[in-house]
């Protein structure tokens, strides 16, 4: 068969000297068994538009590639492992790369996009890692989990000026609720985006396992060897699809929104101020951006809507059963999601999200926003405590605004 | 589903919910404006009254600050009124019916005196914003 499907794909340049040389890396696979990557370097124009001619789990016709025989140890440093003993190299004038639809792809070759490339036993689960702690800090691992939420990618600007973007999903398996994956390039964003919270299971070979030390967690990052199967087809990723169903069907787990909010933010670092009409303004021009914002409003919860509450309680005297469950997942019964409007003088903002430990803290409000294209602009608020009326009439008379 | 960006500007450029500190004065006055945006009022006034009761759980009272007095009324449906001081200073949250000159509470407690303190702070703010908004309003 001509066609191939690309399970792997890196795209980053290197100032070459004296000129600006851009490379572009992609895996492909034609079988269960053999897979091969493949190197395309060139001028920028090139390189940019054959990356943006496919994606991963395309399928593609590669004609005139150049074969040429890996050194395994370099090669294999930054691309996936193969088990072939070359690699295929292409170049502008010689070598022509077709994209073919869906439609005209052999099923024998679709099936293979969920076919994961290692022995599908051959994974740490999420509680393995967690329990080996720091020792596999700097390891590249192979992992089996489901996943529990996807983040809005976040968008940054590197030291050297580029453009960097990072998201952040959670994923948990049977002995972990709740386990973070980064991912900091293009395409795996793209395919993160694409999954499907508490429904969706990955096989992720090669991630890079860290400790992080500001959280004092343990965490996953996509590198450029990594290669996902989304939903693998095997008898290990079944028992993980019959435990997140039944998961579900318990409603033991906390809804997506309320895992990101735990996101890493340092209330004390978040100084602005914004009236709700300041925060809408905001969000409507940095739309499309998909930027998180915080700040802190003072303001007044002018709904707290308790019948819509999505609040599941534990009981605080503890029964029997619960007495069995270690705390940690006694804490998964136990969870709140309460939605609040927040007004003031200028206006009100709905919907914001109030989850447990927040909610318990209660009244006065720091806020994230970020505006989301589904939901208009969304709000999770993070703290919530009593506002010190002279703390809030001092930052407001302390504008520019002519209150005199 | 996707939603198009310019309803995602009218969702959130819609007229929301306004809460206002305002004084007798201020209620009356910002009230005409209540049919373009909703307003919800803060106001901090002396006791000047007894509280009776009226039809339908009704406890009714009145409200002064300088020579501005507000007959104000609240319903206890889902909780009672607290033991209100006349002569203390009360801090009601409500609407004004302009027609029936009445402002129904939806909450009244004493006000503490950082409350007292900051009070005329907040009229201010809410009286600058409220400015410019009706003015925005009428150049439209």
């Amino acid at each position: 068969t001509p066609c191939l499907f690309i399970i792997n794909y890196y795209y980053y340049y290197f100032p070459d000297i004296g000129t600006e040389r851009y490379t572009f890396n992609f895996t492909i696979r034609d079988s269960p068994t053999y897979f091969i990557n493949v190197q395309s370097w060139g001028r920028e124009e090139y390189i940019r538009s054959l990356s943006e001619s496919f994606r991963v789990g395309d399928c593609v016709t590669i004609q005139n590639p150049l074969i040429q025989s890996k050194e395994a140890e370099r090669e294999e440093k930054f691309n996936p492992v193969t088990p072939s003993g070359y690699k295929l190299l292409l170049s502008e004038n010689h070598s022509v790369v077709k994209t073919s639809s869906c439609y005209d792809t052999d099923t024998r070759l679709l099936s293979l996009l969920h076919l994961p490339v290692k022995n599908p036993q051959d994974y740490y689960s999420l509680g393995d890692i967690v329990a080996n702690g720091q020792s596999l800090h700097g390891r590249v691992l192979n992992l089996l989990a489901a996943v529990m939420a996807v983040g809005e990618p976040k968008y940054f600007m590197t030291s050297d000026k580029r453009k960097g973007q990072r998201c952040e999903v959670k994923l948990y398996d049977e002995t972990e609720r709740s386990f973070p994956i980064l991912c900091w390039d293009n395409e795996s964003i793209q395919l993160a985006q694409s999954w499907i919270p508490q429904e969706t299971v990955i096989f992720a070979s090669d991630v890079r396992i860290n400790f992080d030390k500001f959280r004092n967690c343990m965490t996953a990052t996509v590198i450029s060897k990594t290669i996902i199967t989304t939903n693998p087809e095997t008898a290990e990723a079944n028992v993980l699809f019959s435990f997140i169903k039944e998961t579900a069907q318990a409603g033991a787990l906390p809804s997506p929104v309320k895992e990101l909010a735990n996101e890493t933010i340092n209330l004390e670092a978040v100084v602005d101020v914004y009236t709700v009409e300041q925060l809408k303004e905001k969000a409507l021009q940095s739309e499309g951006k998909l930027e998180p914002l915080h700040g802190i409003i003072y303001g007044y919860i002018s709904t707290l809507d308790i019948d819509e509450t999505t609040a599941c309680l534990e009981s605080s005297n503890t029964c029997t059963f619960c007495s069995d469950v270690p705390p940690e997942a006694r804490a998964t019964f136990a969870s709140f999601d309460i939605l609040v409007d927040v007004t003031d003088h200028t206006g009100t903002l709905h919907s914001c999200y109030l989850s447990d430990c927040v909610a318990e803290e209660t009244l006065g409000c720091t806020v994230t926003s970020s505006p989301n294209w589904r939901s208009g602009l969304k709000v999770n608020l993070l703290s919530c405590k009593l506002a010190d009326p002279v703390e809030a009439s001092q930052s407001f008379l302390g504008r520019d605004w002519n209150y005199s | 589903q996707e939603i198009s960006s310019s309803q995602v500007k009218t969702k959130i450029k819609k007229n929301s919910l306004r809460i206002l500190s305002a004084v007798i004065q201020s209620v009356r006055h910002w009230s005409q404006y209540a049919y373009k945006t909703a307003l919800l009022f803060e106001v901090l006034g002396t006791l000047d009254s007894a509280v009776t009761s009226g039809a339908y759980g009704a406890k009714n009272f009145l409200l002064r600050d300088g020579k501005e007095t507000l007959p104000c009324v609240f319903y206890e449906i889902d909780r009672e009124l607290p033991r209100l001081i006349r002569g203390r200073v009360h801090r009601c949250m409500g609407t004004y019916d302009a027609k029936r000159n009445i402002f129904k509470c939806v909450s009244v407690r004493p006000a503490t005196a950082q409350e007292q303190n900051t009070f005329q702070d907040f009229v201010k703010i809410a009286d600058v914003e409220m400015t410019a908004y009706v003015k925005t309003m009428n150049e439209m």
